[in-house]
C-alpha cells in the first residue's frame, strides 16, 4: 500500500516535470514571409520560409527568438513575427473618402489651432503651412493609386540574395 | 482496539491526502513556472495588440488625414521611377513585418531637410534631402524600416488612443468619425493636429524612437539587408550634422541612438546578411537625381 502510494506520488511529480507539453502553445505567423533558421541567430542557416497565418507549435523561447515545430520540422523564428492568434484580414479604406468636410466652425477653430500648432516649427514649415489646416488630398490619392503586385515585391527581395 | 485501528487509518488517510496535495501542487507550480514565459509573452502582446479590424480601419482613416496634412506642407517629389523604387524597398521590408493587415504606401516629399515621417495606417514619407545623403539601398531600407516600425508599434495610435467605437461607448477617436456635428469635427482635427505635432515638433518619446530603431534592425536582417546600415547612417549624420539640414530636435541624440544600436547589434552576432545593394541603389538614383 505504502509502495503504491509512493509510486503514485512519483508518477504525479514526473508528470509535473513534463506538464509543459500538456500546455503546448500554438502560435500563428503574422508576416507574409517568415524566415526560419536552424539556430536563434541571423547567422544561422535559413531552413524554411513560412507564410502568413501558418499555425506552429511553440517549443521554447530564447531572447528575441522562438523555437517552433511545423510540418514535422523545427527551427527558430523571430519573436516579432509570431502571435497567439491568427493575423487580421487585410484591411483597406476606400481612397477618395475623407473625414473632413469644411464647415464654418471648423475654419474658425482651425485658425486658432493652426497658429498654435505651427509655433516652434521651422520657417520652411510655417511658410508651407500658410493655409490653416490645409490638406493635400490630391497627392494623397496619387500615392495610394500606386499599386505593386506582391510577386514583383518578392522577386525584388529575392534578387537581394542573388 | 477497533478505535485505535480506525484512528491509525484516519491518520494514514490524512498523510496520503497531504502527500497527494504536495505532489499535485509541485506539478502545477512546475507547469506554471514553465508557462510563465508564455503568459508574459501573451500579456505583452495583448497590451500592444489589443485591436481588431475596426480599429485598423479607424487607424487608416486617421492616418490618411494626417498624411494629407503632411503633403500640404511637403508636396510629393514627382518621380515615378524613384517612387516605384522606394516602394519596392519599403514593401520588401513590409513582407517581413508583423502588421501584414495594412497596405503600406511610400512616397518622396519635396524638402531639403534630412528627415522621414510615418503616419498611422502605413503612410511613410522620406524627404528628397534624406535620399541625397544615402549611400546604398541598405541605408534607404534602414530609414524606411525605422518608420515602418513606428507604424507597427502603433506609437501615435496608442498615444492618442485611436480605436474603434465598438469597444467602449466614448473611447478613442472613432466616435468622431462619421459623426456630423461641427464639434466632433473640430475634436477630430485637434487629434490630427496632435499627431502632426508629434511628427514635426515634439517628436516621439525617446523610448519610442529607440524601440523603433530596435525593430528596424530586426526588419533589416529579416529582409536580407545589412543590419548595421542604420547605425552607419546615424554615425555619418551625427558627424555631418552641421552640414545637413537635419531635424535633430524630434529624436534622441545620435550618440544615444548609436550606443543603443551597438548593444542590439552585438546580439545579432555575425550575420550573413551584409547586403548593401549599392549597385541597384545607384542605378535607380542616378537617373532622377533627387
Amino acid at each position: 500500500m505504502r509502495l503504491t502510494s509512493l509510486s503514485l506520488l512519483l508518477v504525479i511529480m514526473t508528470l509535473g516535470g513534463y506538464s509543459s507539453s500538456l500546455f503546448a502553445q500554438t502560435g500563428y505567423i503574422q508576416s507574409k514571409l517568415a524566415p526560419v533558421f536552424d539556430k536563434p541567430s541571423f547567422a544561422g542557416k535559413k531552413i524554411a520560409s513560412l507564410n502568413r497565418g501558418q499555425q506552429v507549435e511553440i517549443v521554447a523561447r530564447e531572447k528575441s527568438w522562438v523555437n517552433i515545430r511545423f510540418e514535422q520540422q523545427s527551427g527558430w523564428v523571430a519573436k516579432m513575427l509570431l502571435d497567439n492568434h491568427a493575423p487580421l484580414a487585410s484591411t483597406q479604406v476606400e481612397p477618395g473618402k475623407t473625414e473632413n468636410t469644411p464647415t464654418k466652425a471648423r475654419k474658425r477653430a482651425s485658425v486658432r489651432a493652426s497658429a498654435a500648432a505651427t509655433r516652434g516649427f521651422s520657417s520652411e514649415f510655417r511658410q508651407r503651412s500658410k493655409e490653416p489646416r490645409s490638406a493635400n488630398y490630391r497627392d494623397l490619392e496619387k500615392l495610394e493609386q500606386l499599386k505593386i503586385e506582391d510577386t514583383e515585391v518578392r522577386e525584388f527581395n529575392q534578387s537581394l540574395s542573388n | 482496539m477497533n478505535s485505535t485501528r480506525a484512528c491509525r487509518t484516519s491518520i494514514r488517510r490524512k498523510r496520503y491526502s497531504l502527500a497527494l496535495i504536495i505532489a499535485l501542487t509541485s506539478a502545477w507550480v512546475n507547469a506554471w513556472a514553465t508557462n510563465t514565459d508564455h503568459f508574459r509573452l501573451r500579456a505583452h502582446q495583448l497590451s500592444i495588440q489589443r485591436y481588431n479590424q475596426e480599429d485598423v480601419k479607424t487607424e487608416i482613416r486617421f492616418g490618411r488625414e494626417v498624411s494629407a496634412r503632411i503633403l500640404a506642407a511637403l508636396p510629393l517629389f514627382e518621380s515615378e521611377r524613384l517612387t516605384r523604387y522606394i516602394n519596392l524597398v519599403g514593401k520588401s521590408l513590409v513582407l517581413h513585418s508583423n502588421r501584414s493587415e495594412i497596405e503600406f504606401h511610400f512616397a518622396i516629399v519635396d524638402s531639403d531637410s534630412v528627415a522621414a515621417y510615418s503616419a498611422p495606417g502605413g503612410f511613410v514619407f522620406i524627404t528628397r534631402g534624406m535620399l541625397h545623403t544615402l549611400h546604398n539601398e541598405a541605408e534607404l531600407a534602414a530609414v524606411l524600416a525605422h518608420e515602418i516600425a513606428h507604424v507597427n508599434l502603433r506609437h501615435i495610435v496608442r498615444e492618442l488612443d485611436i480605436k474603434s467605437v465598438e469597444k467602449e461607448e466614448f473611447s478613442g477617436l472613432t466616435r468622431f468619425l462619421g459623426a456630423s456635428g461641427d464639434t466632433t469635427r473640430v475634436a477630430f482635427n485637434q487629434a490630427v493636429d496632435k499627431a502632426y505635432q508629434v511628427l514635426f515638433k515634439n517628436g516621439y518619446k525617446k523610448g519610442q524612437e529607440l524601440e523603433a530603431d530596435a525593430q528596424a534592425v530586426t526588419l533589416l536582417a529579416l529582409t536580407g539587408y545589412n543590419p548595421n546600415a542604420l547605425a552607419t547612417l546615424l554615425q555619418r549624420l551625427a558627424k555631418n550634422q552641421d552640414q545637413h539640414n537635419i531635424s535633430g530636435t524630434t529624436h534622441p541624440r545620435f550618440a544615444r541612438r548609436t550606443k543603443e544600436l551597438d548593444l542590439i547589434l552585438q546580439s545579432f552576432q555575425q550575420t550573413s546578411a551584409l547586403n548593401q545593394a549599392q549597385q541597384r541603389f545607384l542605378q535607380y538614383t542616378s537617373g532622377d537625381k533627387p
